[in-house]
């Protein structure tokens, strides 16, 4: 009788401690906005405070280009998947290693090329949200990327694309985006993570406070990986007054580096 | 120039710029070819019988229709429209209309049979392909929507004309000659901000161009969004009043700022760049304002499946006088956006950099290049 008393009042205070940050599964605490039809507000501008953009799995700081000196240096981070092992195929591992060796020159979002989900999330710029009730508009400050998620199920994507074709539904409080028709020409990341056209994402949103959410994404792709694997990262509200996402387009800043090689005449 | 290979059609989802010569001169010509075939167009096509604009509801007779309110009670302006209604509608009025807004029965009649010759994939279109005349492709490649009666879609001042000062007329005649393959491309920079796939620009986005002339609105309490499926640009507006961003700051889209005035959503943009000064996709003569430009927009439903928008373009480095266009869009919550993924299809920017840099008097300077 004690004992079991104890380990009830015990249970109950993990539950208070865990209550901000892991709501039961699909509820969102009743402290978080809602829209008038009742789901969690995303609405508002957002972004990640992460290293995964430079490397998902856990790694230290690290030099960068030596001509950029500590402002091109790598941060260090935890890591984001859970357990810090993608589970790649063995030619896979080889191509991500060589992608690894050639990052400062082949990383898609070097041309400024659409970063790809869920890349978009967390690269160190903002993203907004335009919450309705049939669409969701998320758009990206990085290169002007853009998606649309639609609130219903959809046909297969008709031809592939960069941020793919996404599909929403609410499972309780949590927004669940089904991400196809990726064209598996973007990385996940600096450190040369990829996967293949036939990626498909499993996005989770959940707002745990008014001004965070936790973001899950579940990786899966037959081609590449020997298994589905998961990343999980919280996303921060921007409070800065007047908070508006500024433009970052990105092709005005590579047109130097993609096309003054084809005049083959060294620059003046 | 109008022909990189990043536009991508509802219809036809391929690189059509890929196709092109790395030959300069028959790149030019092609464009040339190209850009003639999309100005006789303008002439003499399409566009709806008559402006939404005067047409409210339009066919419903009587409508007892209202503007619908979101859940918070704003005007709901939400869905998916096009401008195709008025594709080949000029933007400035030929000058043999003079201060007449609509076509005769006759003129209407001559439009009409020509848009649908022109969107039947027949003998000419073939020639064209078969011919070292790739440019943008057949002419039935082009979308459009029904014939209008309009002829303009400068509404003010009163002639249709784009009351451009001097200097940004003649830049828009030197401009014309460099797209006719008289030289003056040497590098990226000498192209438009359209062929960069930087943007289609503010407001020529709105400016029905051949293909992909959608934008879907979507609201949420103290925004509207719009997402242009040109370049995949996104604006969103503030409505709480707040003041722009610092005059320092300069974007390519400007800074825009929105209120309500009864059902209509006024939209103030300012912050435009120097960069944008003359370098846009052209619309008729308009190649976008620069530090001094400020738009004026006015976004109103006026039946279930019409939207007025009308812009009014201020910039008096630019203009002798403030100007506006009136382009109705059409709802269409059928239509599906496609991404356009421009910047990362960029083939013809590279094969007309290199037909141009191929070449033995080539050089670096902008503007300089002898390409004859």
């Amino acid at each position: 009788m004690r004992l079991s008393h104890r380990l009830a009042t015990c249970v109950a205070a993990i539950g208070v401690f865990l209550a901000p940050t892991t709501p039961a599964v699909g509820q969102a605490p009743p402290s978080v906005p809602r829209t008038h039809d009742g789901k969690p507000n995303l609405n508002g501008i957002w972004q990640a405070i992460t290293t995964a953009e430079w490397d998902l799995q856990a790694h230290a700081a690290q030099a960068g280009r030596p001509d950029l000196g500590a402002i091109g240096a790598v941060p260090p981070g935890l890591g984001v998947v859970e357990g810090n092992t993608i589970p790649y195929q063995p030619a896979s591992l080889m191509k991500r290693k060589e992608n690894f060796e050639k990052r400062m020159t082949d990383d898609p979002v070097i041309k400024c090329y659409m970063p790809g989900v869920p890349r978009a999330t967390y690269m160190p710029f903002p993203f907004q949200i335009v919450q309705t009730q049939t669409a969701i508009l998320v758009s990206y400050q990085f290169a002007s990327a853009a998606r649309v998620i639609q609130m219903r199920a959809l046909k297969p994507a008709p031809v592939d694309s960069w941020m793919g074709q996404s599909s929403g539904r609410w499972e309780g409080d949590t927004l669940v985006v089904d991400v196809t028709g990726l064209n598996g020409r973007t990385w996940f990341d600096r450190s040369g993570n990829f996967a293949s056209d036939s990626l498909h994402v499993v996005e989770r949103y959940t707002l745990v406070t008014p001004d965070a959410m936790t973001y899950e994404a579940t990786i899966e792709d037959p081609k590449v990986f020997t298994r589905p694997w998961k990343i999980s990262l919280p996303l921060y509200r921007l409070l800065d007054k007047n908070a508006q996402l500024l433009e970052f387009k990105c092709v005005e800043f590579v047109e130097e580096l993609m096309y003054r090689p084809l005049l083959k005449r060294p620059a003046k | 120039m109008g022909d990189t290979g990043c536009r991508w059609g509802k219809r036809h989802r391929v690189q059509r710029g890929a196709q092109m010569s790395k030959s300069l001169s028959a790149m030019v010509g092609a464009a040339a070819a190209a850009t003639v075939a999309v100005l006789l167009t303008s002439v003499t096509l399409a566009g709806q019988a008559q402006s939404a604009a005067s047409t409210p509801a339009a066919g419903q007779g009587k409508s007892t229709w209202t503007t619908p309110r979101t859940p918070w009670g704003d005007p709901d302006l939400q869905g998916i429209y096009t401008s195709n209604d008025n594709v080949g509608v000029p933007i400035e009025r030929p000058e043999r209309f003079g201060t007449r807004t609509m076509l005769t029965d006759k003129e209407f009649a001559e439009r009409d049979k020509e848009a649908k010759r022109a969107a039947l994939d027949d003998k000419g279109d073939r020639r064209q392909l078969a011919a070292d005349n790739t440019g943008d492709g057949p002419e039935h490649w082009y979308e459009r929507g029904k014939t209008s009666r309009r002829t303009s879609l400068v509404v003010d001042p009163p002639d249709g004309r784009v009351p451009l000062t001097p200097a940004m007329r003649k830049r828009a005649d030197d401009w014309e000659k460099q797209r006719f393959g008289k030289g003056g491309v040497s590098t990226w920079l000498d192209f438009d901000l359209w062929d960069r796939c930087i943007t289609k620009g503010m407001p020529t986005v709105m400016v029905p161009l051949g293909y992909n002339n959608s934008y879907e609105i979507f609201q949420a309490p103290g925004y509207v969004a719009i997402f242009y499926e040109v370049i995949h640009d996104v604006r969103i507006i503030p409505l709480d009043g707040r003041p722009h961003i610092d005059q320092s700051l300069r974007q390519w889209l400007g800074d825009s700022r929105g209120r309500w005035e009864g059902d209509t959503l006024v939209v103030e943009v300012t912050n435009f760049s120097e960069k944008t000064m003359g370098n846009q996709q052209p619309a008729g003569p308009y190649r976008g304002g620069g530090m001094s430009q400020r738009l004026i927009e006015r976004f109103r439903r006026i039946g279930p499946d019409a939207l007025e928008y009308k812009v009014t373009l201020e910039d008096k480095d630019a203009f002798t006088r403030p100007w506006t266009m009136d382009i109705p869009l059409a709802k269409d919550d059928n239509y599906q956006i496609f991404e356009y993924a421009c910047h990362e299809g960029n083939l013809s920017m590279v094969n007309m950099l290199e037909g141009i840099y191929g070449r033995q008097d080539a050089t670096d300077e902008p503007g300089k290049t002898t390409n004859r």
